[in-house]
């Protein structure tokens, strides 16, 4: 199996389905590993026929310095750059011209160089991202830093280096003028951001294209790290190099269900450029979706090990796939596990966290909460049904791939007993322990290396099996070897949200109380369980009477993980267009019966912000009231998450002379975690954020969370501030006992004393260095479950958004445009103001880009991954993003350390809702399916 | 394997001594077909072939544009812009700057289709030899609408379209030349997206002399705002006369194993009202839907939106220049761009 399940998992803190998650140990499965030691075979190269040759000589001018190199004719300008010159700016991120990562300029023009063939580089000029700028930076660049037109920068290079040759080309012909925003998009059609950092580019762009960022002095960078990731010196785990490294390649089956029949271990051993093989299914062992890792070479180089994974002989007897919940559900289906102990090896979707549930065929379930009137619930629709207000419907969901830009990548090497790891992962401190524990080393002889991350999403926490096969196969070859997921792999199996059908009915009382709610969901998740949708309905609304059931539907496709608000999504999908529907039974507005079922204080004040609103308070009040080609409609939905926080996580500062550094076993996915340190040690001490340096992704480093559940931001804050306040009192201590100075006391910025005032710089510049450790503190609120689990706690408050977005129909066409988008959030105080903006704007982009454009889809018969690329799976490109607006209600979370809490999947999660709703208001007609194509709305015609 | 000819005749024999050799310009598509294991052979680069990337007016006011000029200079190009607008819009208007870039017209004209079973490297396909279309029996959301021979993946060249609608030819090297429409075929081998031989070099297009007064466009309709292959793609050019179309001309792609030229649209068209509502004649094309593969059938159903949306766009254009016609000596345009290679 893909993944690598494990009880811990959950207790580290992957998102549970709700709080009160019960723990049930799931065995890993655990095929023997073959070893096949090194098996040299050197090939005579075959004479070329007349013609033809080997290699090229090209003669290429790369930033201004010549190089005559010798070059294979499949060999890519991309290649050239990262493996050949060292240049690992320009990153892969597709590897089939679709996101633009890749970009380089070739004699002023972009390209994509990853299709790029090396030899038509000849005799021309090459500027990769390395050459952008100079020391003071390209107005691009700069513009990128102040908009913060970024997150997890994986994409950066290659979005600056197509607005650089937009921007020079426009200044010399506009001067000043500020292009549009649809010129920008035009000029940067070619590169995707899968953070949706949209709106922050489009910014950027057209601000440096006026000429405001000229000057060199002019920005300082809203998000630490921006520097190094606009200038394409941030290195990421695809980027890492090590001396004598191998590349590892996965073969994986082709197959949805088959028995792997016969395997000849030995061929590929001895084929040429192979120095070790690892097998992860056994002869006789069955596959259940293809794409699945059936074994993992090292090779000297790529071409190498792609070459010995084609000709592996390989024999299978395929079974027929159960492909789709339709046909896992038919009667007569063929079980994909066929027995309770046969499913104790799937994988789980929840990272670990799983309901116990019966099995009966393909069905998991019922999964059935506890409410405490579960048994009134039918009495209360009756009446509703008589008195009040019903509203019935099942909505379904489709599958969501996480497709981070950098694909799933680990690099491994075995050094003296110990193991050291560079890998793209969300949790730098559990994978630590999660590998020593895999590799039976003591704790401190495995360590994880992740300085920058391009981004995970929830497809990256913990052990993955890319972690795995790296370490498997250096240990066996006695050499570093990397891996890295081509874009195929990383969509088909490397992180999938599941897809649902969810039966809703909802009932409101003749005086619009919340009569009850019912709900019966079937998640999508493969061959993984734990795809829980239902139970998180159970977030929104306030009410006893609740129905909530939960069933896995297992199939033949990859595993499912947690993205983003995992189930969030889809549940929200059905919930919050059903309390709609309710408002217009009712002819109420949404947002007052919202008032009404949700008490809470920050839901409140974001309806009263709502209620503000010019466009919302404007908007037709029937449906359909636009009657040409194009309608508008304007749509609400509340969206709510699970507030954690994992206390016990360390901020240690390294202060000195040369400065603050701020440490931490912690990562920085784009999330801003490491900004978020910055600011809280900065703010503490009352100094400039660029005064602390961060050290995020070495497991050496205090224990840290992962990045995931909306958790980072509230753990690691308050940790931080603890180190900065011991770390102020201890340079009033240096005040007094090393300086002499009297009365000194911590003062904003340095300390007070009876004759003035030292400064922090001068106090370390004073002192010898100071070590001290934060800790993040229990709650003074207290939480909502008496018990922790690895310091993981829920608080009572949930942090919540109010999303309003005004859509376009076009009834010609069917197309949905998402135009603007104004989205309230409640999650107490927010650190950095500017960076919380972008990673709401960033879940609003997800949030439309799942509603309106991406969807995985499986070939029924096979069950392979028919969306393998980023041309047919779709993510939302600059100008797709709507108009939007954030505001941030910084009340309420009195009881949690530093008054807010994390807000990334509160603010995704009732995007897609919102859409439907809006379509309704602009047509009369609910969507039910996910996502929504053209298809779902060419019936409407003006 | 790769090889360098300096000359289209070079290039051609070198394609004729190797039977699995393919001839790469941009290597837009080819590059991607070869990482995805779908071509091995060795590679004859056009890219030191002289003369491929000539773009002119001919003595007779036609365009001539090499094979190997690159889409961006052909969007780019004054001449082309003022003379065949229509044109400069499609291939400025598909894929991406970065493919655009490197893409070439001949490439373009010639690229093999994206189904997604064709470029999964492990399924059989039709096209690959294998018994059957995978599509048509399974997941077609991106495929033809209109069924017009067993492989029902979509033509994917957008220029292909256009110049179907312009009366092209193609110049080919050492033989006649072939007019586009039987270069495009009529769809019956699965195998291909076009009938050009194995060892054959494109080396030209030739477009005849447009009529001055002409107004054309080029309209894609997609999902996302930009950089999508269409689910629709149409070229629609009209003359004006007395408040009357004349003489259009009514292409669409996308929808077909190959690009369709409208004729039943074209001769509803002629002589309607600039001011008549255009739709019914559009709707002429609907017969072509009838019998058509079932599972992308909303497909269809977006084609007359799309030729309504285009045919809008091509009145509200300016009509086309005239473009003067070079002296005699017929002198090569110097090209706008380094140009060499594909898509």
């Amino acid at each position: 199996m893909s993944d690598v399940p494990s009880r811990r998992g959950f207790l580290r803190g992957g998102v549970g389905a709700l709080g009160a998650a019960l723990l049930v140990p799931r065995a890993a499965a655990e095929p023997d590993v073959r070893i096949a030691p090194a098996a040299p075979a050197p090939v005579a190269p075959a004479a070329s026929p007349a013609g033809f040759s080997e290699s090229a000589a090209v003669r290429v001018t790369v930033n201004g310095t010549p190089h005559a190199l010798r070059l294979g004719g499949g060999e890519a300008a991309l290649d050239v750059m990262r493996e050949r010159l060292g240049l690992t700016g320009a990153k892969r991120g597709c590897g089939h011209g679709a996101c633009g990562a890749c970009t380089v300029l070739v004699d002023g023009a972009p390209h994509a160089s990853c299709l790029l063939p090396g030899v038509a580089l000849h005799g021309r000029s090459v500027t990769t991202i390395e050459a952008v700028g100079g020391a003071d930076l390209h107005p691009v660049q700069r513009a990128f830093l102040a908009e913060d037109g970024l997150q997890c920068g994986y994409c950066t290079p290659g979005f600056v280096v197509s607005a650089v040759a937009f921007h020079d080309a426009w200044r010399a012909k506009h001067a000043g003028a500020r292009p549009s925003a649809a010129e920008v998009a035009d000029a940067l059609e070619g590169n995707l951001c899968r953070c949706g950092a949209h709106p922050r580019i489009l910014a950027a762009v057209a601000r440096a294209c006026a000429g405001e960022f000229d000057a060199p002095s002019t920005v300082s960078p809203v998000r630490v790290d921006a520097v190094a990731k606009v200038t394409g010196r941030a290195r990421y785990t695809t980027d890492v190099k090590l001396d004598g490294q191998l590349e590892g390649l996965i073969l994986r089956s082709p197959h949805g269900s088959a028995t792997l029949t016969a395997l000849d271990v030995d061929a590929l051993r001895a084929a040429p450029g192979v120095k070790a093989v690892v097998a992860y299914v056994n002869v006789g062992g069955v596959v259940r979706f293809a794409g699945q890792e059936v074994l993992a070479v090292a090779a000297v180089d790529r071409a190498a090990g792609l070459a010995a994974i084609e000709g592996a002989r390989i024999t299978w007897t395929p079974a027929t796939p159960v492909v789709g919940m339709v046909a896992a559900r038919a009667a007569g289906a063929t079980p994909v596990f066929a027995t309770k102990k046969a499913l104790d090896t799937a994988p789980s979707a929840a990272e670990g966290a799983v309901f116990p549930g019966a099995l009966a065929g393909n069905l998991r379930g019922p999964v059935r909460l506890p409410f405490a009137r579960v048994a009134q619930v039918e009495e209360r629709f009756a009446v509703a049904r008589t008195s009040g207000t019903t509203y019935k419907e099942t909505f379904s969901a489709h599958s969501q791939c996480h497709t981070t830009l950098e694909p799933h990548a680990a690099v491994a090497r075995w050094l003296d007993g110990g193991l050291e790891v560079w890998v793209s992962t969300q949790s730098v401190h559990d994978l630590a322990v999660d590998l020593s524990e895999h590799y039976a080393l003591p704790t401190g002889a495995v360590r994880v290396h992740a300085e920058y991350v391009g981004a995970g999403f929830g497809a990256k926490v913990g052990m993955q099996m890319e972690s795995r096969v790296a370490c498997d196969l250096a240990k066996l070859a006695g050499a570093p070897v990397r891996v890295v997921l081509d874009r195929a792999a990383e969509i088909a199996v490397a992180g999938v949200r599941p897809g649902a059908e969810f039966e809703i009915e909802l009932g409101a009382t003749a005086d619009g109380a919340l009569a009850a709610l019912r709900g019966v969901a079937y998640g999508d998740g493969g061959v993984s369980v734990g795809s829980s949708v239902a139970v998180l309905a159970r977030l929104v609304y306030d009410s006893p009477y609740k129905d909530l059931v939960d069933y896995d539907v297992l199939s033949n496709a990859p595993p499912v993980k947690p993205f983003r608000g995992p189930g969030g999504p889809a549940a929200l999908w059905a919930l919050e267009q059903a309390v709609d529907a309710i408002a217009w039974k009712r002819g109420e507005d949404p947002v007052a019966l919202r008032r009404r079922w949700t008490p809470h204080a920050g839901r409140q004040r974001l309806y009263d912000w709502v209620d503000t609103l010019p466009a919302w308070k404007e908007r037709a009040r029937e449906v359909g009231a636009d009657k040409g080609r194009y309608r508008r409609g304007f749509g609400f939905a509340t969206g709510v998450w699970m507030p954690m926080v994992q206390t016990g996580v360390e901020v240690r500062l390294e202060a000195s002379r040369d400065g603050i550094v701020a440490a931490s076993a912690c990562q920085d996915t784009g999330n801003g975690s490491k900004s978020v340190v910055a600011y809280a040690v900065a703010e503490t001490l009352g100094i400039a954020p660029d005064r602390v340096r961060v050290r995020f992704g070495d497991s050496a480093d205090p224990a840290s969370c992962a990045s995931s559940g909306s958790r980072t931001a509230v753990s690691m804050g308050p940790a931080a501030e603890e180190a900065a306040s011991e770390l102020h009192a201890a340079l009033v201590a240096v005040a007094e006992d090393r300086l002499g100075l009297r009365d000194a006391v911590a003062a904003p910025g340095g300390v007070k004393h009876a004759a003035g005032f030292v400064s922090v710089a001068d106090l370390l510049a004073a002192s010898p260095p100071i070590t001290v450790t934060g800790r993040r503190r229990r709650d003074p609120g207290g939480y909502y479950l008496p018990f922790a689990a690895s310091g993981l706690r829920f608080f009572d408050e949930t942090p919540a958004a109010a999303q309003v977005t005004e859509v376009e129909l076009d009834t010609r066409t069917g197309i949905v445009r998402a135009r603007r988008s104004w989205t309230g959030i409640s999650a107490g105080r927010i650190k950095v103001p500017q960076m919380a903006r972008t990673q709401v704007e960033g879940a609003v982009v997800q949030g439309v880009s799942y509603a309106l454009y991406e969807e995985r889809r499986l070939d029924p018969a096979t069950g392979r991954t028919l969306t393998a690329d980023l041309e047919t799976y779709r993510i939302a490109g600059l100008a797709d993003a709507p108009e939007m607006d954030v505001h941030f209600d910084e009340g309420g979370f009195e009881g949690v350390l530093g008054n807010g809490i994390g807000l990334s999947e509160a603010a995704t999660v009732a995007v897609a809702a919102s859409i439907g709703n809006a379509l309704y208001h602009a047509t009369g007609q609910r969507p039910t399916r996910l996502p929504l194509r053209p298809d779902s709305f060419l019936e409407v015609r003006s | 394997m790769i090889a360098f000819p300096t000359s289209a005749a070079e290039a051609a024999a070198l394609l004729a001594s190797r039977p699995d050799a393919a001839a790469r310009a941009g290597g837009t598509d080819l590059e991607d077909l070869r990482h995805r294991g779908l071509r091995r052979g060795p590679t004859v680069d056009l890219r030191d072939v002289a003369d491929l990337s000539t773009l002119n007016v001919t003595w007779d006011g036609g365009l001539r544009i090499g094979a190997g000029v690159r889409l961006a200079a052909l969007a780019a190009d004054p001449t082309v812009r003022a003379g065949w607008p229509g044109l400069a819009q499609a291939a400025g208007g598909l894929a991406t700057p970065q493919v655009r870039a490197a893409a070439t017209v001949g490439g373009s004209l010639l690229q093999d289709v994206r189904c997604w079973y064709y470029r999964d490297p492990a399924a059989a396909c039709l096209k690959k030899g294998g018994s059957r279309c995978l599509a048509r029996e399974g997941d077609a959301l991106q495929h033809a609408c209109y069924d017009l021979g067993a492989c029902i993946a979509p033509h994917p060249s957008t220029l292909a379209m256009v110049l179907l609608a312009l009366d092209a030819s193609v110049e080919v090297q050492g033989g006649p030349g072939l007019n586009i429409v039987s270069l495009l075929g009529d769809g019956s081998d699965p195998r291909r997206t076009h009938t050009l031989a194995p060892d054959a070099v494109v080396t030209a297009i030739v477009l005849p002399a447009a009529p001055a007064g002409v107004r054309a466009a080029y309209h894609r309709t997609i999902q996302r705002a930009r950089a999508e292959w269409p689910l629709v793609e149409a070229y629609v050019h009209i003359e004006v006369e007395g408040g009357k179309i004349a003489r259009p001309r009514v292409a669409v792609g996308g929808v077909a194993n190959r690009p369709l030229r409208l004729l039943e649209v074209e001769a509803a068209l002629q002589g309607l009202a600039l001011d008549a509502d255009p739709e019914p004649a559009l709707r002429a094309v609907d017969a072509r839907a009838q019998g058509g593969p079932a599972a992308p059938a909303w497909r269809a159903r977006l084609v007359v939106p799309t030729l309504l949306d285009t045919r809008a766009a091509a009145l509200a254009a300016a009509p086309r220049a005239v473009v003067a016609a070079p002296p005699l000596a017929d002198p090569p345009a110097s090209p706008p761009a380094p140009a060499r290679g594909a898509r």
